[in-house]
């Protein structure tokens, strides 16, 4: 089960080597995206997560909030 | 959006998956730094004075406008030790009885912005409403600094 | 003496019956605007439920 975190935890496994991805569309990861954010929209997570991401490291995604 | 890209990823093979629930908003909400086409653009964090003049609760309002008068200021926001937002203090509030206490003369629960908000947009609101200034804060409600309508209009003539 | 109804404001955004302008905070706005037109026009919020399926 994906373990929920928050913004400290965000950075300290950022620091630790995560992989963080931004899973909305374009123009909003265009516009802002949190540093060092991969780009991976949601619809194409089934056919370039495997190529994108490497499976060994932890990944954190993030959208705009909870809503 | 990211609790379905977070289950997704497992079923597709990722064990150590993470989903920062917060998102974005509460990131930049929290003044932190991003990339992209809008970081390079001034936002309202950036052009809120830092400086302007705060004070608590149990202060008087003699004091209190004495001293923002003596900083150049008519605008003084009410905080707590931890810069948490409780009360504005414009002209109005700060010509109240100088005995008065800040938390009864001061107005409670002003609104305020995040820094991340654009200055274009923030300037086409204050210019619709006739807002002179507006408090900035974090998504914690810790006070940035307050923007002003001037300062605004000066640095999109700037950035122009 | 009657005491006139106190008359609310309409958000200029979503037409809902507001006390006061989220904005400037003042009665009479002309351009009064409630709490979630106003976070949604600065983007301090995402419209919802989002185009890309929230």
């Amino acid at each position: 089960m994906p373990q929920e975190i928050h913004r400290e935890e965000v950075r300290k496994l950022v620091a630790d080597g995560a992989q963080l991805v931004e899973v909305l569309p374009s123009p909003e990861y265009e516009e802002d995206h949190l540093p060092g954010a991969i780009h991976l929209p949601l619809r194409q997570l089934d056919a370039r997560a495997r190529d994108m991401l490497d499976r060994k490291r932890a990944v954190i995604v993030y959208c705009w909030d909870t809503a | 959006m990211s609790p379905r890209a977070a289950w997704r990823l497992e079923t597709l093979g990722f064990g150590n998956v993470y989903d920062y629930v917060d998102g974005k908003n509460d990131w930049m909400a929290a003044g932190l730094p991003t990339e992209g086409t809008n970081a390079q653009r001034p936002r309202a964090g950036d052009i809120a004075r830092k400086d302007v003049p705060t004070c608590g609760l149990t202060e008087k309002v003699g004091d209190v406008s004495a001293r923002a008068r003596a900083q150049g200021w008519d605008a003084v926001v009410v905080v707590n030790d931890e810069r948490i937002v409780f009360g504005l203090l414009h002209s109005k509030e700060l010509a109240a009885d100088p005995r008065e206490l800040i938390e009864n003369a001061m107005r409670p629960g002003p609104s305020t912005f995040r820094p991340f908000v654009s200055l274009h947009e923030m300037l086409h609101f204050m210019v619709d409403h006739k807002l002179e200034s507006a408090p900035i804060t974090t998504s914690d409600g810790r006070l940035v600094g307050m923007l002003r309508q001037e300062d605004v209009v000066a640095a999109m003539k700037k950035a122009s | 003496m009657t005491t006139p109804a106190m008359t609310k404001e309409k958000c200029k955004g979503c037409d809902r019956e507001i006390d006061v302008c989220e904005f400037c905070e003042q009665t009479g706005c002309p351009a009064a605007i409630c709490y979630h037109c106003v976070n949604r026009e600065l983007k301090q919020t995402l419209p919802q439920p989002h185009e890309h399926g929230g």
